[in-house]
Order: structure tokens, then sequence, then C-alpha cells
């Protein structure tokens, strides 16, 4: 409780002001009543993008995993120096924001969604990479050894023990992250990395909150709508 | 002929126990050896030593002449058969497919990476999935066999080797009495007929005396009793050193199996 | 008869493999390839600005600027302070949602599907979204950023916090309301002491989060070190964009490893 109020000194916030401007809120906020979807078509194209930027990233993110996971799982990795390396640069990648990530390759790559999907693909293949090893490692170890007594080689240990016994947390996982990379593509736009972040902010610099209150809408109905696919897909696969 | 030579091998864990002393020992070809012991003996440390899954703290093991070092060593598990108490199949896959896990070794990274595997190996399968006698399973889920079931796969697994010894750690402690005769019976089978070498940990004495064409009796790291059946019939006495603590009372498990032996 | 002229063929019935499997496949590879132009994949332009990228990491290693420590600590400490009161914000106002948003706590069903459903207006969109429409609202600084945070974390929290009420041992509640208790003895007594261990591990992962989170609201001047960050990006003033880059990966690498630990100890 100290603590939160010393936090809140520090900060110098002041929550008066979010009381006493309370009449301005509500003036404020009237104005995202009346939502202005003049430009429907073009917000719809910019969300395709968003979500096919969040499809792309997924896919990249799970293909590096798939390469990197087995090497970062303690019992089957073939090596404990390998082990480390791999742990550690999935540490990195996660530890990296994707929107600092995107900013770094907007300024290599120029503007557009394609650096976009790549910082989603490798910040979120730290994730993905740690869970899939975590899961690896919770196998049970006699089906590794008995693989490992056929003669079987790091790798077919890692096709034929590893990814069948997690078959069902992997598309647990991949679809937890493709959910989370929807939201994260929206705001993407705001460093210049494609998807409908760019025209949201612009619409705020502009002070169109009727505009901006239509994207929001959009945005926030497409979100949930994934939700629940997502939801109705992790039931069917358990 | 001898198949396996160990000599003065011993093993002692990370955190210092004990689990070996010393061993000097010559399996032969073509006999089913039982290993006996109470729990925590060390018979899966001595099994799990001569594939690899340990590497002995001191001594040396031969297999068929030759010696098992880190560059040989997936080409010589290759050639051993190893079954568990637990089964050990990938429950996710088919009863097949666990089968094929045991041709691993002769196929290519790219052809794992596919799950390929050419036609021989599938003849290979198909005449092992006969040999256990599950030829109507074989597009089954592994996780939806009887206990008995996924450890005749398992043994299928090992027999499409094509190896020259199998070792089976308590093949059947996790089995009922009438399942684990089965399966012990089809062990015998496989080592009279087929002429592999059957190398087999027990803790009951009593399946020990019906299938064994020699018994080596462990307690606490040491062998106390080699011989055949019949001498440990005889010797009673021995019988007890092996269940033996170091308290010198006699390990719970001991009285009831002499018993059921009876 | 089937695929046994091959020399090779799949372990399933037929020889092929899996329907299904297929299926997945080619539904994932027709979504890929439509949505390829949508995204503008170019393998050659990656491939030529890894030139650039390389540039970039070199021009990384500089001497860092270290009269510039005093405002990134700074800056860093708001940064920390907005995710931890945040946090214990969204904690004190998930308990009561959360309460409200459980089936099986909650004192009626119609406040139960509203609740349940403004949790997940809440949680819908990201926190960044939500802080522009406060720093269009209350002007720049680490309020708005508060409010988003906030916002968005006590919709996440009061519904991980909903369903693991949710999942409370029922025979827990029933002995409890068999002494005829009321709803909030019912609550105290019963409810939150079994679903406690799941809180605790929640609370590590939002933290995580929130620090996450914190770190880049400043992109829209929301407080925090993010406005800093965008501008050494701007200006090219890379010993200082060094010394920002490696205190968050400090900072978020320390919260990884500490919530590691805390959930191996309380699971
Ligand atoms: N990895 C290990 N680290 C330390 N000690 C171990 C390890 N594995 C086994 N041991 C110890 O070594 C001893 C022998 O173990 P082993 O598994 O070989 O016994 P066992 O005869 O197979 O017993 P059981 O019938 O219970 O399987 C036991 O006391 C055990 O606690
Ligand atoms: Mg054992």
């Amino acid at each position: 409780m100290v603590l939160t109020w010393l936090t809140t000194v520090n900060l110098e916030l002041s929550f008066q002001s979010v009381i006493w401007g309370f009449g301005d809120i509500i003036d404020y906020s009237k104005q995202y009543l009346s939502p202005n979807f003049s430009e429907f078509l073009k917000y719809v194209k910019l969300m395709g993008q968003t979500l096919a930027i969040a499809l792309w990233g997924t896919v990249l993110s799970l293909i590096v995993s798939l390469i990197l996971s087995p090497l970062a799982a303690k019992n089957i990795s073939p090596h404990p120096i390998i082990y480390q390396i791999v742990r550690e640069l999935l540490n990195f990648l996660r530890a990296i924001p994707d929107l600092v990530l995107a900013l770094i390759f907007v300024s290599a790559l120029g503007l557009g969604p394609l650096p976009g999907l790549l910082a989603l693909g490798l910040h979120t293949s730290g994730f993905l990479g740690k869970f899939f090893a975590e899961s690896m490692e919770r196998v049970k170890p006699g089906i590794y050894e008995a693989l490992k007594a056929t003669g079987a080689s790091f790798f077919q240990i890692a096709m034929f023990a590893a990814w069948p016994s997690i078959l069902q947390e992997v598309a647990g996982y991949t679809l937890y992250i493709f959910d989370r990379n929807v939201r994260v593509a929206t705001i993407l736009g705001l460093v210049g990395a494609g998807g409908i972040g760019l025209e949201l902010s612009a619409t705020f610099g502009f002070f169109r909150y009727d505009q901006a209150s239509a994207l929001i809408l959009i945005i926030m109905i497409t979100i949930i709508v994934i939700d629940y696919l997502s939801i109705w897909l992790r039931k069917r696969i358990s | 002929m001898s198949l396996i030579q160990i000599s003065q091998v011993s093993k002692q864990y990370e955190n210092g126990f004990r689990a070996l002393h010393p061993t000097t020992l010559t399996i032969n070809s073509g006999e089913f050896t039982v290993i006996l012991g109470p729990s925590g003996a060390g018979k899966s440390t001595l099994l799990r030593l001569l594939n690899g899954l340990e590497t002995p703290s001191s001594g040396q093991i031969l297999i068929a002449n030759r010696q098992l070092t880190l560059e040989n060593q997936r080409r010589l598990r290759a050639e051993i058969g190893m079954i568990f108490q637990e089964f050990n199949l990938v429950s996710r896959l088919n009863v097949m497919t666990n089968i094929l896990i045991g041709r691993l070794y002769h196929r290519a990274w790219w052809e794992s990476l596919f799950y390929l595997f050419p036609k021989k190996d599938y003849d290979l399968a198909h005449w092992a999935l006969a040999r256990v006698d599950l030829t109507e399973k074989a597009w089954n889920r592994a996780s939806k066999l009887s206990g008995g079931q996924q450890q005749r796969v398992a043994i299928a697994r090992a027999l499409v080797q094509q190896p020259s010894v199998i070792l089976a750690d308590e093949p059947v402690a996790s089995l009922d009495p009438i399942t684990a005769e089965e399966i012990m019976k089809l062990l015998l089978e496989i080592c009279k007929n087929d002429g592999v070498t059957v190398l087999a940990s027990l803790h009951q004495v009593g399946l020990a005396f019906q299938f064994a064409d020699r018994i080596i009796g462990i307690n606490r790291g040491q062998v106390v009793f080699d011989g055949t059946a019949e001498q440990l019939w005889i010797e009673q006495d021995k019988l007890q050193t092996i269940y033996r603590r170091e308290d010198g009372s006699l390990d719970e498990s001991f009285n009831m199996e002499v018993a059921l032996a009876q | 008869m089937r695929a046994l002229t091959w020399k090779w063929h799949w372990p399933s019935r037929n020889g092929s493999l899996p329907l299904s499997f297929i299926i997945l496949l080619l539904t994932i590879l027709l979504m890929l390839g439509s949505t390829a132009s949508l995204v503008e994949v170019d393998l050659v332009r990656i491939f030529k600005s890894t030139g650039k990228l390389l540039g970039f990491a070199q021009q990384l290693i500089t001497i860092p600027e270290w009269s510039y420590l005093p405002t990134l600590g700074t800056k860093m400490l708001e940064t920390l302070e907005i995710a931890f009161l945040c946090t214990t914000l969204s904690l004190i106002l998930s308990l009561p949602l959360g309460l409200l948003a459980a089936r099986n706590s909650s004192p009626h069903l119609i406040v139960y599907h509203i609740s349940r459903n403004l949790l997940s207006l809440m949680r819908a969109l990201p926190e960044i979204v939500w802080a522009l429409v406060f720093v269009s609202a209350v002007g720049l600084g680490p309020l708005p950023g508060v409010m988003a945070l906030t916002f968005v974390t006590t919709g996440f929290m009061a519904k991980i916090f909903a369903e693991s009420i949710e999942v409370v041992n029922s025979k827990a509640i029933e002995s409890v309301a068999a002494t005829g208790s009321n709803w909030l003895q019912l609550v105290t007594f019963a409810i939150l002491p079994e679903a406690f261990p799941d809180l605790i591990s929640t609370f590590f992962y939002i933290i995580d989060h929130n620090v996450r989170a914190a770190t880049i609201i400043g992109l829209v001047g929301a407080g925090g070190i993010g406005y800093e960050l965008v501008m050494s990006l701007r200006l090219f003033n890379y010993s200082r964009l060094m010394l920002i880059m490696l205190s968050i990966y400090l900072i978020v690498t320390i919260l990884d490893r500490l919530s590691d630990q805390f959930r191996k100890r309380v699971i």
C-alpha cells in the first residue's frame, strides 16, 4: 500500500484531474459515439493485412521454433553447450519487445508489412521455442530412452518421440501465439510496419475521433471473433 | 560362446552412490539369463550399462568382442534390443510406427523427416507383428492397447532391430500374473526358436525358476549367486543372501515370492 | 492396390499421409499463398537488407553515453513504477470483478453475463490503442499509460481469476454453504483460499506482461522508457540506444527468470 502510494507520488499522477475533469471526459467520450464508416472498405482491407501479418508471423515463429526447440530441451539436446546457447538465444528474442524489433527492421527494410511480420515472427519464436522445449522436457524420460536404445539419432528422437508426444500442446500454444499476434499486429502500424495501426494513429493525429471510433470498433470485433474461434478450436483439439 | 563380456565394471552415480561394485561376468549367446534381486539391487543399472544408457565408472564392456565406445555406441545399440517395465511406446503413434522405430538406425535423416520407411522395413514389421500375435492391431494407436499388448509391441520393436541380444528390464513387473507368464513365454520362445540371447531382470523368484537357463543373483550392487535354477533351488541359503538387507533382515518381497514359487 | 509399388511409403493403413494432415497443410499453404502479396513477402528484399541490419548492429557497438545514465535510470524507474502500479490497481479492481464474473460465485446470472462481456471488451484492444485514446484525452505523461495498462490488465486478471474460481472444488463450497453462511462469507472462506495458488502465478504472469507493455507505451507518449527509445532511434543516437536496449533486455530477462522460479515453486 505504502509502495503504491509512493509510486503514485513519484510519477506525479494526479487522479484528481481525472475526477475533476469528469465532465470533460464525458464530452470527450461523446465524440466516439458516432463512428464514421465512410472509408469502411479501406479499413477492412487494412484489417485483412493485419490478420495476414499475424498469420505469417505465427508461421514464421512456428518454423523457427520447430528447428530450435529440440536443441533447447535439456533431456534430448545433443550437447549441454548447444542447449545453453539456444536457450540464451530464445531468451534474447523474448527480451526485445516486438515493437522495438519492428522499429529496427523498418529502418533496415523500409516501411511496409514485411518488417512487421519479421519482427512478430522472431519475437514470438522466443516464446514458442521455450514453450515447446519445456513440453519436451516433461515427456516421460523412458520414451526417449527407448528410442536411444534402438540406436536412433538426436534428430530421429525429436521427430519420432518428442514432437508426437507434445502435438496437442504445440497446437494449443500456436493458437495462443496467433491470438497474441493479431493484437500486436494491429499496433505495428504505429512504427510504420504495416497493418491498421498507422491509420489509427493518423486519425488521432488529426483529431478525427469519429474515424478512430470506427477503426477501434473494427479492431475490437475482429479480435473478439478470433478469440471465440480459437476457444472453439482449442476445445476441438482436446 | 560368449556374447557379452563384462570385466571389473562398476558404476558410481553423480551423487556418489555406488550402484554396482566391480563385477566380472560373461553372458553366453543363446541362453536365457535372469538377473534376480530385490528392489534397488542394481539390476537396471547393470542392464543400462550394457547398451550405454549409463557409462561405467570403471572396467570394460565387450559386445561380440567389440568395445562399447562413444563412436560405435549407436551401432551397437542398434544390435541390442531393449524392453522396459513401462513399455515406453510413443502413445500418439500407431502400433506399426512404434515397431518401425526399431529400424530408425538404418534410416537416413531425410527419411525420418518425412516419416518414410522402405518396403523391406514394413515386411520386417509385419513379420514381427505376426510373431507377437498382434497383426490385427497394426493400425491402432499404441495408447489404446492393454498393458500386455503394449509390451508385445515393445518386443516387436526390439525384434525388427534383428538383435543378437534382448535386454529386458523387469519386463513383467507392471503386468498381472497371467499376462506376465505369457510375456515371459514369448521371450523364451524368441530365445529358443530365433536364437536371440535374452538377458532379463526380475524380482520374482518364481518366474526366474520357471524360465531361466541361468540365474545371476545380485544384492546391493554385488553378484552373490551365479548358476542354474536347479543349483539355486538346492542351495536355499543362497536364495536368502540375494534378498538379505544391510541389517540382516530379509527383503519383504522374499517370503511371499518363495511361497508363490512352491 | 496401395502405394506398395513405391519404394517408400508412410506408416498408415493405406500407405499415404493421414487425410486430416493433408487438409491442414493445404489450408495453411493456401492461406499463406493468398496473403503473400498483401504482406509484401519478398525474399530478395530481406536478403538485401541483411547488410543494413549488420551495419545497424555494428553502429550499436559504440562508446556508451555515460552521462545519459541518470536520465535512463529515472526513465527505467518510471517504467517499472507504471508496471507495478497498474498491477496493484488491477489486482484490487479484479477481485470484485472476478467474483462477479465467475459462474459459481456470481450473485446473479445476468450479472455474470454482463461482467463477462465487459471484461472481454476491456481485453480486446492492445494497451497501446487504449494509450492512444487516453493520451488524447488527458495529455502526454505517465497517467494515460497507467490508465491504459490498468484497463487491459484488469480485464485479463479478472477473467483468469474468474476461471480459477470456477474450477475450485465445488465440495469445498458446498461444505461451507451447508453451514448456512451468506455470499460474502462463502467467498472469503471457501473460494478465495482455494483459488490462491492460481492467483499468485497469475500475478507474476501479469507483472511480466505489464513491464513489457510499460516499456513500449512510451512510443505514443504515455510515459516510460519507450519514448526515449524511439527518439534516440529517430535521431540515430546509437550511444544512447545501446544503453536503452541493454537496460530493457536486462530487466525483462531478470523478470523472466524470476517468474520462472516462482512458478516452479508454486506448482
Ligand atoms: N541416476 C541415479 N542417480 C543416483 N542413484 C541412482 C540413480 N539410478 C539409480 N540409483 C540408485 O542405484 C541403486 C540401484 O538402482 P537400480 O535402478 O539399478 O535398481 P534395481 O535393481 O533396478 O531396482 P528396481 O527393482 O527398483 O528397479 C538404487 O539404490 C538407486 O536408488
Ligand atoms: Mg529397475
